[in-house]
């Protein structure tokens, strides 16, 4: 698909007209906001330049479950208003071509929910009853040009979603994507989200603690290799008293990738009681390879518990001669070393399906 | 948490320990606001040589074209309601009996003769713009070691300043390290020649008198190889409803084998806006140290650096920073790794409480090449009521593979079990509260010289058990 106004009507075309509305403002900012640069905090060590976002491929969307339909007008509706929206929010507002949409009314677990996702541009958002239910398994690849997957989910109160979102996405792809939670009184979401493939990604997640009582565990994983360079950020906004957060990112790095974490834990006045951590550990694996890292405090009361760690390092040398003196050599000493370094944070996950997903997707990306 | 309120209070006896003024009575007094114009009519006091008033001029012209800082702290400066140069007396003082009465009585009260007897081996002494007094051991001046206010240093050794000054931090580094080079007056020139270890700490006081001053002193410090200095240096400001403006810039060079170690108890009056650039350069195996300690000021920004430029250096910054009502200290620290084998710790503690807000900002950046880095970075945040804040943002920014960094931050209040545990051996919430602060500023105290450490926990100390009896 091109990205011009042409592409606009087409995909307004037989739409309702307030949808079709939206798009053409969204478009407006879209082309009007500028590229953002690395001058702003947001966007620090990830640089555009010149970028030119001109086409994308078509979002090719196969989804399963009970719950699940493709996303329409109607539900699109669903998606909340999210403040702080960039350039690529305009984007993805704009010129989604299509989407899934999962809504549980009360009560109900959905049970597993599968989208398999040829990148483009999507738009989809989970929507769970009172009590309910689901476990979302999204796995996006493939895509050329610009690509932007976006996810909402919202929950009711005492709702639990846990969501699996991994993007193993074709080479030369840049791709912008937001996956967004707002949570009502003690409900919880569980994020794994996994950064692979692309030329550059940059993928957000953000947690908004609407309700008292909600709490989320994200953990986020990334390898890089070649000239990518990546962009994660994790957010938990606590709005409310008593919520809980706890944020683990680990990734590697090899040859020239580059790769930056940024991850903020706001607490508001009024939130007192909160429980929130983050940390985060990349692994470099090559001389040429560089990782930054920006783990944000701001807290507006005492009644808090919380903190973040991070590092950044290497294999250490004496393990690698430890498992070599067992007779690997050393590549395959490395190799464990690294499947070491991921494998806590992929026994985390609780299907066994997307654990194998994850452990190949590590072997094939990172390992050699 | 109601006892909460009524302790720390560091600040509460400022007025009369550190608050008073005395009457102005200058020996020159430039008007208000920045112009070309009032830079040359500095310069010319001063009879500065030719390429001081071009590098001042030309930072001028940086100043006015770069913006207010676009991040951090808000920052309302009235750049045209600001005296920046005062000119107190007319000749410094070799002894304490040709500085004028009232500005040495000022001097005693803040207790700094006492401590140059006690336990210094050199004391400066600046009020307003100008040095009043400069005194260095007489063994240590034969062994060569220079300790001068900077308009001293740089008419006694315009080679040694010419060649170093502005060179750490150019007048272009950021708006006010262009202000400073533009209308600096006064601070510190130190030289410590080959293996000279200055066994006791040299102190400078920085004192502020006028309303709406401006105070701009500039330090440069070169320790050659082997050598070792302690320097310390404190300020304070009588308390004013009119905001005053501090923005120094100290620029060390610690050379092969040598150690520095550079101790800030800024103390300034509520009313000051303290803005800083503070940047050293590590070569081989040198180690600066910087400790710097926060409690006074409206707003600081400062974030001491340290660049390691040779193999085998080691950076070493410990922080804290208290922020009390109408505060807000934005501190931190930054190790810029540029060789192999380096190593670099930075360790922040903040207290805030009534209202204050600190923020941690430091960096970390590890350049290419650089292999067999440590690092380690720390801070913790006390929270002591619900109305105070903090925020923590640090970077790290690695691009090289073997390396070992680690980070952690944690933010909290006082637990109630610690309390209660203290309090069930017999101790009143207050003082249970005294001691747990105390421990957790313990890492900065600790490595003052130890009559500040005293007089800090005194402080602490009288100031929670007097408010609770």
């Amino acid at each position: 698909m091109i990205i011009d106004n042409k592409s606009l009507l087409l995909l307004s075309k037989n739409a309702p007209r307030w949808i079709a509305e939206r798009r053409e403002s969204a478009a407006k900012s879209f082309f009007n906001a500028p590229m953002p640069s690395e001058r702003e905090e947001a966007w620090r060590y990830t640089t555009l330049g010149n970028m030119e976002i001109k086409s994308s491929s078509d979002a090719l969307l196969k989804v399963s479950g009970k719950c699940a339909t493709p996303m329409s007008a109607e539900t699109e509706k669903l998606i909340p208003a999210s403040a702080g929206e960039d350039k690529f929010d305009f984007f993805n507002n704009a010129f989604w071509t299509s989407g899934y949409s999962v809504v549980v009314p009360d009560n109900m677990d959905a049970g597993v929910i599968e989208a398999r996702i040829g990148a483009g541009i999507t738009r989809s958002v989970v929507v769970l009853g009172k009590n309910a239910k689901a476990e979302i398994v999204e796995y996006i690849s493939g895509g050329s040009g610009v690509t932007s997957n976006f996810l909402y989910v919202v929950t009711g109160e005492n709702a639990h979603a846990s969501v699996y979102s991994v993007s193993d996405l074709a080479s030369g792809v840049r791709d912008f994507s937001y996956k967004r939670a707002f949570l009502n009184s003690n409900s919880s979401v569980t994020w794994n989200v996994a950064q692979f493939g692309s030329a550059l990604s940059r993928i957000k997640v953000d947690n908004h603690f609407n309700g008292e009582g909600s709490s989320s565990r994200v953990t986020g994983l990334f390898g890089a290799s070649g000239l990518q360079h990546m962009d994660l950020t994790t957010n938990a906004f606590h709005n409310v008293p008593n919520t809980s957060c706890t944020m683990n990112i680990k990734g590697a790095l090899k040859d020239s990738a580059s790769h930056v974490y940024r991850g903020l834990i706001k607490i508001e006045k009024a939130a007192k009681n909160t429980s929130s951590y983050l940390s985060d550990h990349a692994l470099a694996l090559s001389k040429n390879a560089s990782a930054n890292s920006i783990p944000s405090l701001m807290i507006d009361n005492n009644d808090v518990k919380c903190g973040h760690s991070a590092s950044v390092g290497n294999v250490d040398e004496e393990k690698l001669l430890y498992i070599m003196s067992r007779g690997l050599d050393r590549k395959s000493a490395e190799n464990l070393i690294v499947e070491g370094f991921f494998s806590h944070m992929i026994a985390s996950v609780p299907s066994e399906k997307m654990r194998s997903e994850f452990s190949r997707i590590v072997r094939e990306r990172i390992l050699c | 948490m109601e006892v909460a309120k009524e302790i720390l209070d560091i600040k509460e006896s400022y007025e009369t320990k550190y608050g008073f003024s005395d009457p102005e009575k200058y020996s020159f007094k430039a008007k208000k606001g920045l112009s070309g114009e009032m830079v040359r009519q500095i310069s010319a006091i001063k009879s500065e040589p030719e390429w001081m008033l071009d590098f001042r001029l030309r930072a001028l012209k940086i100043f006015f074209s770069r913006p207010m800082p676009q991040w951090g702290p808000k920052l309302e400066i009235d750049f045209n309601n600001i005296f920046y140069y005062i000119k107190p007396v007319e000749k410094q003082g070799r002894s304490w009996d040709d500085v004028p009465k009232d500005i040495k009585s000022t001097f005693d009260k803040l207790g700094i003769p006492e401590a140059e007897r006690k336990f210094l081996a050199g004391v400066g002494a600046q009020y307003e713009s100008e040095s009043v007094y400069h005194h260095i051991q007489k063994e240590l001046g034969q062994q060569g070691v220079i300790f001068l206010d900077m308009d001293s240093g740089l008419r006694e050794c315009p080679e040694i300043v010419k060649k170093h000054f502005g060179k750490i931090i150019p007048a272009g580094d950021n708006k006010f390290a262009a202000l400073n080079s533009a209308v600096w007056s006064g601070g510190s020139f130190v030289y410590v020649p080959e293996n000279v270890k200055v066994a006791m700490p040299l102190q400078a006081y920085f004192r502020i008198n006028a309303k709406n001053m401006g105070q701009f002193e500039r330090t440069l410090i070169i320790t050659e190889p082997g050598s070792s200095v302690h320097y310390v240096e404190g300020c304070s400001a009588p308390s004013y409803s009119e905001d005053s403006l501090h923005a120094a810039v100290v620029e060390i060079l610690a050379k092969e084998n040598s150690r520095l170690r550079y101790t800030t108890i800024q103390n300034w009056s509520n009313n000051v806006y303290n803005l800083v650039t503070k940047r050293a350069h590590a070569h081989r195996n040198a180690v600066v140290e910087w400790i710097d300690g926060n409690l006074g000021s409206k707003i600081t920004m400062k974030y001491p650096s340290v660049y390691l430029l040779g193999e085998g250096a080691k950076a070493n910054i410990i922080s804290i920073a208290y922020a009390g009502r109408g505060q807000h200290q934005d501190a931190g620290g930054k190790a810029v790794h540029m060789a192999k084998n380096t190593s670099s710790t930075i360790l922040s503690k903040s207290i805030s409480k009534d209202g204050g807000k600190t923020t941690y900002r430091g960096l970390l950046r590890v350049a290419k090449g650089a292999t067999g880095v440590m690092s380690n970075v720390r801070c913790d945040a006390l929270i002591l009521d619900d109305t105070s804040s903090s925020d923590t943002v640090p970077y790290m920014d690695v691009a090289e593979k073997n390396v070992s960094i680690t980070h952690e931050a944690t933010v909290g209040k006082v637990s109630e079990e610690t309390l209660f545990y203290l309090m069930s051996r017999g101790l009143k919430e207050s003082d249970a509260m005294a001691l747990v602060v105390r421990g957790f500023i313990e890492p900065f105290t600790k490595e003052l010289p130890m009559e500040y450490a005293v007089e800090l926990n005194r402080l602490v100390h009288m100031e929670m058990t007097g408010a609770v009896g």
